[in-house]
């Protein structure tokens, strides 16, 4: 064996470069993240607001609306 | 057969049985383990394709719902598999080349101990219906940081024996490995993160889950493949490897080409134009890489056609090599794009996954198999005619499903451009053909029960104790490596 | 230890030795390791030209495909420039679509009760007293013949429907109307509101109208029908899901 090259030093920093190099493209996404520009299209989020309120609106009439016990009854075999 | 190079230095002969010794739990159970996988991906794709020409087969069992079960097909020929044999051979066959022992095995051993389990938790819930939807990401999304870290587990070593290898030139195999070894976390990595981890846009989600399923292929499974077949095709021949230029310029084309594979399929969709058609030109451009490596190995194993005709291995190999020059000239035809409009939704995609990974991946594998196994095990292999099946099978069963699935997925794509009829008919086109598909699987899957069987025994020390190699011809009056002996033959060990 | 018995000397091979020594000896007659090749330095052939040659031409080929793809990177386009295709417009004769003989009749035939709704109501239950019902009433259910001669030619007197005694005058609202119609009719009234009969074909009304022809004519009574009438139409016979055109209310015949 070549003792200059196989020591425990060597072994200790390519493991610790291999797993950097492994979670390099992590790392990157990680750093750069947060200077994403935001490219939501904010004419398409206001409108859908109003959409969105008219959707809860008829979920919660609907949810109140819901007779479980009617239901069960109807469901049951009779 | 050149005498003067068999009987090698005696140093050498001592470094590789120590070796082999070292690294010989984790590798054989990471290949038996695969091949179990194997069996079992092969009897799920049967049912996927029972259930494309009669969809009432076992609809009892509500876990074997057609969805269900063609992605637990290929999640488990791919992450059972697929990643399991290429650990063996990249552990292997950089710590041969490295001429390093392996010091880890045991850690490496409770990582493969841990895929398993993670893989068949997966292909679970998979089953109960819990599968992400993402092509060839099925499993999950808490099951990913599992599988990265057990991949870093079981390849790190592999990086470290590479970065301390003794000082000299670095064989072609050794690129294909190292690269295969790094592009692996980065493909994976961004797909998970951009696929499970960030709140992207959904079209950024597909186009990047459909680049993780071409570049699976063609930057990690073919480079193994490749560097397993650039190793065996000397090794096995004694002659060196044809053109060392050719192996650059083969390995740099696939380099340069490879990461743009993958978003080919979604064109018509509403991203960036440019990107499905930088898919389907990388996809052609993989002819290039395959000519290469294709003419070097044949260049070099060709004029000795006994070696090839006798040794198990390097018979594999050579048939997954010529799968691979095969498989570059179908993408060729498949990719342009009036085929792409005509195949787009159709069987033929399924056809040419499986062509590369069973056609071009797993016979290479095969390959390796075969010659790694004897030489961890001590043993050699029992049984000839188990050999011969399961290659005249697997390549029977291979041609079969290739070309009906293509054949089948272009009638359907006929079918398609008649924009009067409903998507129905189109669809109902290739049953005739998915019939030849069930059929070669079962073909696929008799050979592999046969494999399975035979690397089971192999495992259990059951092997033959001899000197001399299991050859699939066997003719020899007498043979070139001496007469036969047992394997542990201590009576010329010196004191 | 070199024991001369071979079979003490039998170590299981996946021990380790403590003896270096021994193990490499062990080692040394290993002979899947001594029959290697050693891998040898690569060969040095150029790359050939012919090999160039063919990579030149699959660039050529990526590259058209390239160039099909607009401009590299170019992020704003979306859509490909005449990558949507729409089917060519429907000609003007274009195949019918075949449809059911008892929907196509029951279509056809509630138009035509446009005229009998005002006596005999929409639900088929006419006015008690007054208008019979049609709804489970025998003259529907009964004879087609006596039927069709009511609906063209009128009834009048007493007469018992549904076990209520009607004495009223109904004139021949049907006078006007060709076979089609009449069988579209006599169809509708005889499936609707749980009415389940045979259907009437057209062929079986213009035999209707023949007879009422020759009958010359005049309101019909009870007992004229039951004497006279109480019989089937004869004609073809129409099964509920046989597929007409839609246009000639002929049976198509079909490829199965």
């Amino acid at each position: 064996m070549d003792h200059t090259r196989d020591n425990p030093l060597k072994r200790f920093s390519a493991f610790w470069i291999a797993i950097l190099l492994a979670t390099s493209f992590g790392i990157a996404l990680i750093i750069t993240q947060p200077f994403a520009p935001d490219k939501t299209d904010k004419a398409y989020e206001m409108v859908s607001e109003g959409r969105l309120e008219i959707k809860d609106g008829i979920d919660r009439a609907q949810d109140d609306a819901l007779n479980e016990a009617a239901l069960a009854e109807a469901l049951s075999p009779s | 057969m050149a005498e003067n190079n068999s009987t090698a230095d005696s140093k050498d002969v001592v470094l590789r049985s120590s070796i082999d010794r070292s690294l010989r739990h984790p590798v054989m159970f990471l290949f038996a383990s695969g091949a179990l996988w194997l069996v079992l991906s092969i009897v799920l794709g049967l049912v996927a394709s029972a259930k494309k020409h009669n969809p009432e087969f076992l609809t009892c069992f509500s876990w074997l719902d057609a969805g269900k079960v063609d992605a637990a097909h290929m999640s488990a020929m791919i992450y059972g598999w697929g990643l399991q044999a290429a650990f063996g051979i990249i552990i292997w066959l950089m710590a041969r080349l490295s001429r390093k022992e392996c010091t880890a095995s045991g850690i490496i051993l409770w990582a493969a101990h841990v895929w398993n389990a993670v893989v068949s938790y997966g292909i679970i819930r998979i089953m109960m219906g819990e599968g992400s939807g993402v092509t060839y990401m099925e499993f999950p999304s808490e099951v990913w940081p599992l599988l990265l870290v057990c991949y870093t587990t079981i390849t790190i070593w592999s990086l470290v024996q590479f970065q301390v290898r003794d000082a000299g030139h670095v064989y072609v195999s050794q690129w294909y490995l190292l690269a295969g070894l790094l592009w692996f976390p980065w493909i994976a990595v961004t797909a998970w993160v951009f696929v499970f981890l960030m709140d992207g846009h959904p079209l950024m989600v597909a186009g990047v889950a459909g680049w993780f399923k071409g570049t699976l292929f063609s930057l990690f499974f073919l480079p193994v493949a490749l560097g397993s077949a650039y190793y065996l095709a000397p090794k096995v021949t004694g002659r060196p490897v044809y053109s060392y230029n050719i192996a650059l310029f083969g390995f740099w084309s696939l380099a340069v080409f490879g990461p743009w594979a993958g978003m080919e399929k979604l064109f018509g969709a509403p991203v960036p134009q440019f990107l499905p058609y930088a898919g389907a030109a990388s996809m052609i451009l993989i002819l290039i890489p395959a000519i290469a490596v294709g003419y070097n190995i044949i260049k070099t194993v060709i004029g000795n056609s006994e070696v090839i005709a006798e040794s198990p291995s390097l018979r594999f190999t050579a048939a997954g090599i010529v799968l691979f020059v095969v498989f570059g000239g179908l993408s060729v035809l498949l990719h342009t794009v009036p085929a792409l409009k005509l195949t787009q939704f159709t069987y033929t995609g399924y056809g040419f996954d499986v062509l590369g990974l069973y056609g071009v991946f797993s016979l290479c594998a095969f390959g390796a198999i075969y010659f790694i196994v004897p030489r961890i095990t001590r043993r050699e292999w029992l049984s000839r005619r188990f050999i011969k099946w399961h290659f005249f099978c697997s390549i029977y069963g291979i041609s079969s499903v290739v070309i009906c699935a293509i054949a089948g997925g272009l009638s359907q794509g006929q079918g398609i451009e008649d924009l009067s009829q409903p998507f129905g008919t189109m669809a109902e086109r290739a049953t005739q053909f998915s019939w030849g598909v069930t059929l070669a699987w079962a073909f696929i899957l008799f050979a592999n029960l046969f494999f399975c069987l035979h690397l089971f025994l192999m495992w259990a020390r059951l092997g033959r104790r001899s000197s001399h190699p299991t050859l699939l011809d066997a003719h020899h009056p007498t043979s070139p490596h001496g007469p036969e002996g047992e394997v542990d033959n201590y009576s010329s060990a010196s004191a | 230890m070199s024991d001369s018995s071979s079979s003490s000397d039998l170590r299981p091979d996946l021990d380790e030795s403590i003896n270096v020594q021994d193990a490499h000896s062990a080692l040394k007659g290993d002979p899947a390791a001594g029959r290697e090749k050693a891998v040898r330095e690569n060969g040095m052939e150029a790359v050939s030209l012919w090999l160039v040659l063919i990579s030149a031409i699959v660039v050529l080929a990526a590259g058209a495909v390239m160039g099909q793809g607009g401009s590299f990177f170019g992020y704003s386009e979306l859509v490909k420039e005449g990558y949507m295709r729409t089917p060519s417009p429907v000609p003007q004769d274009a195949p019918k679509v075949p449809i059911a003989a008892l929907a196509l009749f029951q279509k056809e035939g509630k138009k035509v009760y446009g005229t009998c709704v005002a006596c005999h109501q929409d639900s088929g239950l006419g006015q008690t007293g007054q208008f019979p019902p049609l709804a489970g009433s025998e003259w529907v259910l009964g004879s087609t013949q006596a039927l069709s001669m009511i609906i063209h030619n009128g009834v009048a007197g007493k007469i018992e429907v549904a076990g209520t005694q009607y004495n009223g005058n109904m004139s021949a609202f049907g006078a006007n109307l060709n076979a089609k119609e009449l069988a579209a009719l006599m169809t509708y009234i005889r499936t609707s509101w749980g009415n389940d009969a045979s259907l009437v074909s057209p062929s079986m009304a213009a035999n209707a109208l023949e007879i009422s022809k020759e009958r010359g004519g005049g309101q019909t009574s009870a007992e004229l029908l039951k004497k006279s009438h109480d019989k089937m139409l004869p004609g073809d016979i129409l099964s509920p899901d046989t597929m007409l055109d839609p246009e000639t209310w002929e049976p198509i015949l079909t490829e199965k």
